[in-house]
């Protein structure tokens, strides 16, 4: 072995069902990590720069499934980006999952590995839909609003890490006109500089917004629903001037962070861009 | 330390039995293990593509994935295009074009090509840059390379025929 390794994790398991990992989960007590797409997890590994003593790899068990069924489509938390671009998902889900990465990485990285990370660009549209996710412990199963597993006012991410299995995640199957619009330093492979995901409702024949969910990644650390922007639509036509608003209103939502990606003044300011190019888009081919 | 495991997949169509840590990654065990040394160890953690191999048809880094997850699996690595010196059309199509240099990125570039002509033979340049889009050259500036896929997919479109299949012939 050539630099890879030289301290490891103690134990590697695989199983085949939920229950089976439910099993491990109880065994360990806590000290143990998830494992699917390995595109967070493995190069920690290699490195050694992160040991957890047990690691689960959850690659076998049946956690990849897209189902619809009554209104709500569930999205199996291992249905990796290549997946769930191949359908065609509500609220710019799939655009977004497309847009993660290059090919050799959506082949691989999952759903449920983009919460987990809490920062995952899948989470700005899975906001704007009020998604929301199943957490299997081995005490019980609950659903539970993604905007509660992702603190909206600290970007703390609960429960889906530790203590818990990421099963599955539910939209529901609008027909709502949605767009998503990134904007990363360049076209292909980059990390998003700002990102939205907008999902309205129409007065019929108009522009007049009778509902609208907008979230956002770029005024915050975390991905955030952007209410004020949504406060300052609704009820209103997709005019210049509404926009002028929105977008006006997008800086209440925050100041920017800075990272080696971007500074927090470009990431403000492009979390503008982005809102007017999908709000631009939502106008586009209404009357 | 993990105990090890035996892991049996087929390398360039040959059966392959390899006993390792369950969580080296693939690229650790074709490299160290099989001394297939042209999938290149670059970054290590998803960004550069040099690693760059086909996994049951479908394009992978070869260091996300752990060999426990290869079991039963087909791997193809650059070394499995070409047959003696009788290359790829796809390798023949980077050397004409002057497609590499330094040339450490170019078993993960004619891997990711490989992928995107099986799935899609008659690519748009845009499809062929996001196909390529996590490969990184820091020689050649990508022209020549987009231009050498180009060529390949001509040419397969009119039906050269790969290193292997004129060795079986």
């Amino acid at each position: 072995m050539v630099g890879e390794l030289a301290m490891s994790v103690s134990r590697y398991v695989a199983p085949e069902s939920v229950e089976e990992i439910l099993a491990e989960m109880k065994e360990q007590e806590g000290n143990y990590a998830f494992m699917a797409g390995g595109t967070i997890v493995q190069p920690l590994l290699s490195s050694g720069s992160w040991l957890p003593h047990t690691v689960i790899g959850l690659w076998r068990a049946p956690l990849a499934a897209v189902e619809r069924e009554n209104g709500t489509i569930a999205i199996g938390a291992g249905a990796n980006m290549r997946d769930l671009a191949s359908h065609t998902l509500p609220g710019g889900l799939s655009d977004a999952a497309r847009q993660v990465g290059a090919p050799a990485i959506r082949n691989r990285a999952t759903l449920g590995g983009n919460i987990a990370i809490g920062r995952g660009d899948l989470i700005v549209p899975l906001l704007a839909l009020d998604a929301w996710v199943t957490l299997m412990s081995p005490s019980g199963t609950r659903d539970t609003p993604i905007s509660e597993v992702l603190d909206q006012a600290t970007g703390e991410l609960r429960d889906v890490a530790e203590g818990h299995l990421l099963t599955r995640v539910l939209v529901p199957a609008t027909e709502s006109s949605s767009a998503y619009v990134a904007i990363g330093r360049k076209s292909y492979n980059t990390p998003c500089v700002a990102s939205v995901s907008v999902n309205a409702s129409f007065e019929s024949s108009t522009t007049v917004l009778t509902g609208l969910k907008v979230a956002v990644h770029g005024p915050q650390a975390w991905p955030v629903r952007a209410e004020a922007v949504e406060q300052v639509l609704v009820g209103r036509g997709l005019d210049d001037g509404a926009i002028r608003e929105a977008e006006e209103a997008m800086s209440s939502v925050g100041d920017g962070y800075s990272d080696s990606v971007a500074s927090a003044w470009y990431r403000a300011s492009m979390s503008r861009v982005v809102l007017r190019r999908a709000l631009a888009q939502l106008a586009k081919g209404r009357p | 330390m993990t105990e090890s495991i035996t892991v049996r997949f087929v390398v360039n169509g040959v059966e392959t039995t390899v006993f390792a840590d369950p969580l080296t990654s693939l690229q650790t065990v074709l490299r160290d293990q099989l001394l297939l040394t042209g999938t290149k160890a670059g970054c290590r953690q998803g960004g550069c593509g040099s690693c760059s191999v086909l996994v049951d048809g479908r394009l992978e880094l070869a260091c996300l994935r752990p060999i426990a997850e290869v079991e039963g699996r087909r791997v193809e690595t650059i070394e499995g295009l070409s047959a003696g010196e009788s290359l790829h059309p796809i390798q023949t199509a980077f050397v004409e074009n002057f497609a590499l240099q330094c040339g450490f990125c170019t078993p993960g570039m004619v891997m990711a090509t490989k992928a995107l002509l099986a799935e899609n033979a008659q690519p748009t340049k845009d499809e062929v840059i996001v196909a390529l889009s996590g490969n990184i050259c820091r020689c050649t500036g990508y022209e020549p390379i987009l231009a050498a896929v180009e060529v390949a997919a001509s040419r397969l479109a009119d039906g050269a025929q790969t290193g292997a299949s004129r060795e079986r012939r």
